[in-house]
This record gives C-alpha cells, sequence and structure tokens, in this order.
C-alpha cells in the first residue's frame, strides 16, 4: 500500500515499510491510534527497516511520556520522575515482547493499558512508603490511652457543600499534603455523605477495611488541615 | 473476559481500573468482597483513582524535553536488546551445501584448470558455477564435472541449486546495470565461441 496523500486516516498495514515510510514523512502517526503504531512495532520487530522501527518508536515513546507526566504529579519522590522512567521502560519491555499481557494490552486498549500500569505503580509506591511510615511510628509509638482520647474527643461536621471549602483546587492542594491515598479517599467517601461506620449501609471503615476509630481519625486529619488552610486564607 | 473467570491480580486490578473510573463505596466493597485476596490492591487502586477523578479538568503537566530524550534513548537500547536477543534465540543455520567453488578449491583448482581438463569453453564452467545455468543439464557435462571435482551426483545437483538461489552477477556494461541471466544449458553451449565439433559433442549424450 502507498500513501499519497497527507489526509489518509487509513492506517498502513502493520508490515508495509513502504506505506509507514510514507504516513511518518506525511507526519500523519498523530492522526493514528497509538494501538495501530504498537503493532505495526511488533510486526517489524525485530530486524524490521530500522529507520522506520526507530522513528515509530520516537513518536510512540514521547507519547507516552506526555501521557505519564500528565498523570504523575511533583508530589511523588524525585519530582516523579523515578516513577515515570519504571513505567516507560515496563512497556517498552512489554511492547517489545508482543505475547506478553502488557503487549497484547496496548495494542488492543492502548490508553486504558497505560493508565492502569501508572495508577498500579503509584499504589504500590504508596505502599511502600506507607509501609516505611507505620514502621517509624511502631519506633516512636506515644501511649495508646493518649491517642485514644484525643481521637474520641473530636466530632467532624459534614460540610453542606463545596463552598464552604473555597475552591475546588485549594480543597485538592490541601489534600495532595497528605501523603496516604487512602487517607484521601476516606475524606473523599465522607464528602461522599457515607458514615463511619454502619450495620445499615456501606460505611468508610467498609470500604478501606478499618475501623471506625481510624475512619473517624483519617478524615479528622483532612478536615483539621482543611480547618488550617481556610483560617489561614481568612 | 468475565468477572467470574478473573485469577491474577493483574486481571483483577485491570478489570476494576476500566469498570470503575471514579470507584464509589459500593463498588469498592463489591470487589473487595468478591476478591478479598486483593482487597488491599483494590482498595488502593480505588484510592488513586479517586485522585485521578478529582484532578479531572485541571492543566496538564508538560513533559520537559530531557524526559523525552532520555525515554527514547532507553527504548533505543531496548530495541537493540530484543534484536540480539532475537538473533542469538534463531535456530541455528543448517550445515551450508559446499558450492562448485568450495568442490574446486578443496581439489585445488581454478575454473580456468577444470575447463582445460574436461575441454570445455572456460565460460561453460563459470556460468554453471555462477547460476546462470537452467535444468535440464546434459548428463555428459554433469559427469565431467563430477569426475573433475570427485563430486556425487547429488551432491553436483545440490550445488547448482545453490547457484541458481543465489545467482552472481556478470560483468556490467556500461550501459546497463549487471544482471543474472540465466540461460539453458544447450543455450549457453550453442552461444559459445567453441568450434561446431565440441558444440555437438557438448550437446550429444553419450
Amino acid at each position: 500500500m502507498v500513501i499519497n496523500s497527507d489526509d489518509d486516516d487509513t492506517p498502513p498495514p502493520p508490515g508495509d515499510v513502504t506505506a509507514w515510510r510514507a504516513a511518518i514523512s506525511y507526519g500523519r502517526l498523530e492522526g493514528l491510534r497509538p494501538e495501530e503504531i504498537v503493532v505495526a512495532i511488533q510486526t517489524l520487530l525485530p530486524n524490521g527497516d530500522k529507520v522506520v522501527l526507530n522513528a515509530l518508536a520516537k513518536f510512540l515513546s514521547d507519547l507516552m511520556m506526555r501521557m505519564l507526566r500528565a498523570r504523575i504529579g511533583r508530589n511523588h519522590p524525585n519530582e516523579g520522575v523515578d516513577i515515570i522512567n519504571r513505567v516507560h521502560t515496563q512497556l517498552w519491555d512489554a511492547i517489545l515482547r508482543p505475547d506478553s499481557a502488557d503487549g497484547k494490552g496496548l495494542r488492543t486498549a492502548f490508553t486504558a493499558r497505560l493508565n492502569f500500569r501508572i495508577k498500579d505503580a503509584i499504589a504500590v509506591e504508596y505502599r511502600a512508603l506507607r509501609a516505611r511510615h507505620d514502621q517509624m511510628e511502631a519506633a516512636n509509638a506515644t501511649p495508646a490511652v493518649q491517642d485514644e482520647q484525643s481521637v474520641a474527643s473530636f466530632e467532624p461536621t459534614v460540610p453542606s457543600g463545596a463552598a464552604e471549602l473555597d475552591e475546588k483546587l485549594d480543597v485538592e492542594d490541601v489534600l495532595a499534603t497528605i501523603s496516604d491515598p487512602k487517607k484521601r479517599l476516606a475524606f473523599r467517601l465522607f464528602m461522599d455523605g457515607l458514615p463511619f461506620k454502619s450495620t445499615r449501609s456501606n460505611s468508610i471503615a467498609e470500604a478501606l477495611g478499618i475501623n471506625e476509630k481510624t475512619a473517624r481519625a483519617w478524615v479528622a486529619e483532612a478536615q483539621e488541615l482543611l480547618k488550617q488552610t481556610m483560617g489561614d486564607k481568612t | 473476559m468475565t468477572r467470574n473467570t478473573l485469577t491474577t491480580r493483574d486481571e483483577v486490578l485491570f478489570a476494576f481500573h476500566q469498570a470503575c473510573e471514579r470507584p464509589t463505596a459500593e463498588q469498592i466493597i463489591d470487589w473487595t468482597r468478591q476478591y478479598p485476596q486483593f482487597a488491599e490492591d483494590i482498595r488502593d487502586h480505588a484510592a488513586v483513582a479517586r485522585d485521578w477523578a478529582a484532578m479531572e479538568g485541571q492543566p496538564i503537566e508538560q513533559v520537559d524535553e530531557t524526559l523525552l530524550a532520555r525515554g527514547f534513548s532507553r527504548v533505543l537500547d531496548q530495541l537493540y536488546k530484543a534484536q540480539v536477543a532475537a538473533e542469538s534465540a534463531a535456530p541455528a543455520q543448517p550445515k551450508s551445501t559446499p558450492s562448485f567453488h568450495d568442490a574446486m578449491a578443496a581439489r585445488q583448482k581454478n575454473v580456468r584448470e577444470l575447463a582445460r581438463e574436461i575441454d570445455i569453453e572456460r565460460g561453460v564452467i563459470a556460468d554453471l558455477f555462477s547460476g546462470r545455468m537452467l535444468t535440464p543439464i546434459l548428463m555428459r557435462f554433469k559427469k565431467a564435472v563430477t569426475t573433475a571435482l570427485s563430486m556425487t551426483p547429488e551432491a553436483f545437483d545440490e550445488a547448482h541449486k545453490a547457484a541458481l538461489a543465489a545467482p552472481r552477477t556478470g560483468l556490467a556494461k556500461a550501459e546497463q546495470a549487471p544482471a543474472a541471466v540465466a540461460r539453458s544449458y544447450a543455450e549457453i553451449i550453442r552461444d559459445s565461441t567453441m568450434s561446431e565439433e565440441r558444440k555437438r559433442y557438448w550437446l550429444e549424450e553419450e
């Protein structure tokens, strides 16, 4: 297949080097689905036309980097660069092994598979951070009685609406300072109107697999941070 | 793949990722009940998913050139390693059939000597060796070559097949690109500069 125009959205056949070379020179890759480029790379591997292979790899690599950067914020260690590089390398390993689960997944649902791997990498990193944090807390543990008193004396109130919490972005900025995403999730479920604990309906404690005391403490932590921020602004 | 057939961590979490873009408490409870062995993973993924949902509509962070360049550099390295791995994993090539040239070298002869030995024009031998002689080949000629080179008829056939599969070009003319034009044995003999008597000899069966 030979492409003669620069407005043709039909993807070249995966193994048609001439057509892919034309698509590259006409700048048509932007108009193609990333799945089609993955299939072309997997078809041309390992010893296909190197100029075409490298051009496709460059396009796809840059696309993946942009998607990774968009999803992985600078609130992660090393401004998120470590996670970005890790996922990028992991997914390219998969592309170069067409029979692997991700190798197949990327050629059928590229964005979903990429986002899934980003999400998993972030979740794994948070879990590792949480484990380290728990170890440090255990080493510096305060008497349990005092902890229970402070939690028991706190009675959070359900905010009546987003307006009370200033702009949404401000809320997210504050929540971003909470290192554990499960604590943020507790607060989000609280904002959804979920009770801390209930025998009759879904609850924060049940959704997060924690007890009521912990659910209350996590939500209180977020509320306290928000109160401080709102107080600083008034 | 339905939810009931999911078995691995990746399968379950990917299905959850696909099904619950903004997980609610009900969805989290439902999935953790169905897959208690991955409950903590599901909650962790749900937490990240809700973070993402809350950030919808926010400005997208732009990637810098350094990150792009380093990423592509790693990809080139991965591509190279994949190519090397594929080459080393490829089945070993079968032992190649000895060519006419191999057989001739083993007898410490050259084309000129061989031609003189069997009394034929050198160009005929050159055409055979270079894959420019089509079958059928007269038995007389075949027998003369195999005798001179101590080859079996089967080895001759294999060497001929290999020569035809990878023909060598003749000398290029000034106005033409070099081309390997194969001709029949009879045509090669008739077009040679040998005497008519020698031509007849090489065109007749014994």
